[in-house]
C-alpha cells in the first residue's frame, strides 16, 4: 500500500509554496514511496515511554539582556531586496482580485 | 625559501617567521586553482582580490612586527553555504542568485582574525543536500583522483580543492556525512566536530539540530590547528557548546585507549573499504589500543531517522526562502502567492524540491506524530546506544563509506544515494564527533581510489579523536597519497 496519492504530493508542495508540473509530481511521488518504504523501519522500533529529542543538545535556554542590539544597516538590507521603493520592500498586491 | 611549504603548520610558520610571505603562498594557490578549474571545477570563484588584500595585510603585519595571529598566511577555501563579507553566497542555488552576504560568519571571523586568507567559494550540493555535489546549479564538480567520478558530497568542491593541493585547508559543513564522506572519497582528513562546537552563526541553516562546520586538510593535526581557532562559543548563536575545546595536544600513542569495532559495518562494502579498516585496526593496537567488538542496534535505523528529521528541518528553514526580501524574485509573477510559488519553484533544484515535500509531509497533519516525533524518539535510542558505547570505549572505528568514489550519474535513484551515508548520519543524529582519515586505496575499473576510515568519539570528545586521527597518521604514510594528476608538490 502507498503512503501518499499524487493529489497529496500537489496538495503539500503548494503548502510548501512549490508548483509541481504532472510530471514531476509523478517522479517525487514515486521517490517519496521509495524513501518513506526505507522510512517503515522506524515504525517497529518499540518506542514506548521513550522522550522526543529534537537536538541532541538539549540545552537549557540561554536568554540574552533585553537590550537593543545593533542589526544590519538600512541600506544594506535594502540592496539585498529584489525590489524596493524608497525605504520599503515592495511586494505585488497582498489582496487578490479587483478593486480591492 | 624556495620551495612553498605545503601544510597548514607548515605555511603558518614560514609566514610567521618570515621565510616566505603570505602573498606568494596564495599566488601559488591561485595558479594551482587555474591549472585545476577546468577539470574539476571546484569553485564558484576565487575570490582573487579579497585574498590578495588579506595577504598583503598580513605580510604587512609581519613587516611591522605584528603577529598577524596563528594561521597567518594559510589560504582557506569556503564552502559555498558559509557567509563570508561583500562576497556571493548562493548555496550552489539558484534561489539565492546574486546575494552578497553583508556579514562574516564566525568560523571565518575567526579564521581571518588568526591571519588565514580567505581563498576562494566551493561548489556544494545545493543547500548542502546530497553525497555527490552532482547538484550543484552551476555543475557538477569532478575527483582528482578519476574526472569522471564524484568527489562525494555535499561539501565536494572544498574536499577537491584539498585533495588537489589548491588550498591547505578548507571549511565544509557536515550534517549527515558531508565532509567526512568527501574526505574519504577525495582521499584527504575530514573532520566533524561534536554538534555545537563551531558556532552556526553565518552557516545557511539546512537541518540546524545536525548541522556542523568543520575542516577539510590533509592530517589531523592541520584539521585540529583549524579547530582551535573556530571553536567555542559564540552568543549568535545560543546552541553553541560553553565548554572549551580540551588543549589540542596531539603528541603520544594510544596506550590505554579502547577502540570499539561493530563487525557488522563489513557487510556490502567494497573489500578494501574493509581492508582498510582492519589495517587501521592493527596500526591501532600496535599504537598500544586495545580493540573491543561492539554492536551497535539502534544505529542501524540511521538512515530512516535522518531521512525524517533532515528534511522536516530543511523545509522548515527553507520556508525563509521567498523572493520577497533576498535573492531571485520571479518576474513573471502577478500576485503575492505567485511570487512566492514561482520564485520558489524555479529557485529550488530537484533534490531540494524532493526534500521540501517530504519535509512538509512528514510535519503535516496527521503524520507528524507517525514519522516526526516517532523519528525523534528513534533519534534518542541512537544517541542513548552510542553514550552507553562510550561509557566502555573511548572511541569507535569503522569505515567512513561502503564503497570509494561513484561514478557521475551512477546513482540515479535518491534511496541508493541516502544509503552511502549509513556510516556517517548517526553522528549527526547523536550530536557526536567523527574523523574520516584516508587510509590505503582501491582499484575499481582501472581507476585507483583513495579509501577512509572513520574515528568517531563521544559528545565534546574532538581532541580524543583529533590526536588518535593524528597518532594513526603518525604511524602511517596513507595521508601522503596525492591524486596522480594533481600532485603539484612532487
Amino acid at each position: 500500500m502507498g503512503h501518499l496519492s499524487i493529489e497529496e504530493v500537489h496538495r503539500i508542495a503548494a503548502l510548501a509554496k512549490l508548483r509541481l508540473s504532472d510530471q514531476e509530481a509523478a517522479r517525487v511521488h514515486s521517490d517519496l514511496e521509495a524513501i518513506l518504504k526505507h522510512v517503515d523501519a522506524l515504525q517497529a522500533v518499540d518506542v514506548t515511554d521513550i522522550e522526543p529529542m529534537a537536538s541532541p543538545l538539549e540545552h537549557v535556554n540561554r536568554i540574552r539582556a533585553d537590550e537593543p542590539s545593533g542589526g544590519l544597516p538600512r541600506t544594506t538590507v535594502l540592496d539585498l531586496a529584489p525590489a524596493t521603493e524608497g525605504d520599503f520592500i515592495t511586494v505585488p498586491r497582498v489582496l487578490e482580485g479587483d478593486g480591492a | 625559501m624556495s620551495t612553498l611549504p605545503e601544510s597548514v603548520l607548515d605555511i603558518a610558520a614560514a609566514v610567521r617567521s618570515g621565510d616566505c610571505t603570505a602573498s606568494d603562498v596564495l599566488e601559488r594557490s591561485l595558479s594551482r586553482i587555474d591549472a585545476c578549474q577546468s577539470d574539476l571545477h571546484a569553485f564558484e570563484d576565487t575570490r582573487a582580490q579579497t585574498a590578495r588584500t588579506m595577504a598583503q595585510a598580513v605580510d604587512a603585519s609581519i613587516a611591522a612586527g605584528d603577529d598577524p595571529g596563528p594561521l597567518a598566511g594559510v589560504p582557506i577555501a569556503i564552502k559555498d553555504c558559509i557567509a563570508v563579507e561583500g562576497e556571493p553566497l548562493t548555496c550552489c542555488s539558484k534561489i539565492l542568485e546574486g546575494y552578497v552576504s553583508p556579514y562574516d560568519a564566525t568560523a571565518v571571523e575567526r579564521l581571518k582574525a588568526a591571519g588565514a586568507v580567505m581563498l576562494g567559494r566551493t561548489r556544494c550540493d545545493e543547500f548542502a543536500m546530497g553525497s555527490s555535489t552532482e547538484y550543484c546549479a552551476s555543475g557538477a564538480v569532478a575527483n582528482p583522483w578519476a574526472t569522471n567520478r564524484v568527489p562525494g558530497g555535499s561539501s565536494g568542491g572544498s574536499a577537491a580543492a584539498v585533495a588537489a593541493g589548491c588550498v591547505p585547508a578548507a571549511l565544509g559543513t557536515d550534517t549527515g556525512g558531508s565532509i567526512r564522506q568527501p574526505a574519504a572519497l577525495c582521499g584527504i582528513t575530514g573532520f566533524k566536530p561534536s554538534q555545537g562546537r563551531v558556532p552556526r552563526w553565518g552557516q545557511v541553516s539546512f537541518a540546524p539540530s545536525m548541522d556542523q562546520i568543520g575542516p577539510f586538510t590533509h592530517t589531523a593535526e592541520d584539521a585540529a590547528a583549524i579547530m582551535s581557532v573556530i571553536a567555542g562559543q559564540d552568543d549568535r548563536d545560543t546552541t553553541s557548546a560553553a565548554t572549551p575545546l580540551d588543549t589540542l595536544n596531539m603528541d603520544g600513542d594510544l596506550s590505554g585507549m579502547r577502540i570499539g569495532i561493530d563487525r557488522k559495518h563489513r557487510d556490502n562494502n567494497h573489500p578494501a573499504v574493509n581492508e582498510a579498516v582492519d589495517r587501521a585496526a592493527k596500526t591501532a593496537e600496535a599504537q598500544g589500543a586495545e580493540l573491543v567488538d561492539i554492536s551497535l542496534q539502534a544505529t542501524d535505523l540511521g538512515i530512516a531517522c535522518y531521512y525524517v528529521i533532515g528534511p522536516a528541518e530543511a523545509s522548515s528553514n527553507l520556508a525563509r526562502f521567498d523572493g520577497i526580501r533576498y535573492g531571485r524574485r520571479a518576474q513573471a509573477a502577478g500576485t503575492l502567492n505567485e511570487v512566492y510559488e514561482q520564485s520558489r519553484t524555479e529557485g529550488f533544484g530537484p533534490e531540494a524540491r524532493r526534500r521540501i515535500v517530504l519535509g512538509t509531509w512528514v510535519l503535516s497533519a496527521g503524520y507528524y506524530d507517525a514519522y516526526y516525533t516517532r523519528a525523534l524518539k528513534v533519534r534518542r535510542l541512537i544517541h542513548d546506544e552510542y553514550a552507553a558505547q562510550f561509557q566502555s570505549v573511548d572511541l569507535l572505528l569503522g569505515p567512513t563509506t561502503p564503497a570509494p568514489a561513484f561514478r557521475m550519474g551512477e546513482m540515479a535513484d535518491p534511496v541508493s544515494m541516502y544509503l552511502c551515508d549509513r556510516y556517517t548520519v548517526t553522528a549527526n543524529i547523536a550530536g557526536i564527533c567523527g574523523c574520516s582519515i584516508p587510509f590505503g586505496t582501491a582499484q575499481v575499473d582501472g581507476d585507483t581510489l583513495p579509501v577512509g576510515v572513520q574515528l568517531l568519539g563521544p559528545v565534546l570528545g574532538d581532541a580524543t579523536v583529533l590526536r588518535a586521527a593524528a597518532c594513526l597518521q603518525r604511524a602511517t604514510d596513507h595521508h601522503l597519497a596525492r591524486a596522480p594528476g594533481f600532485d603539484f608538490a612532487s
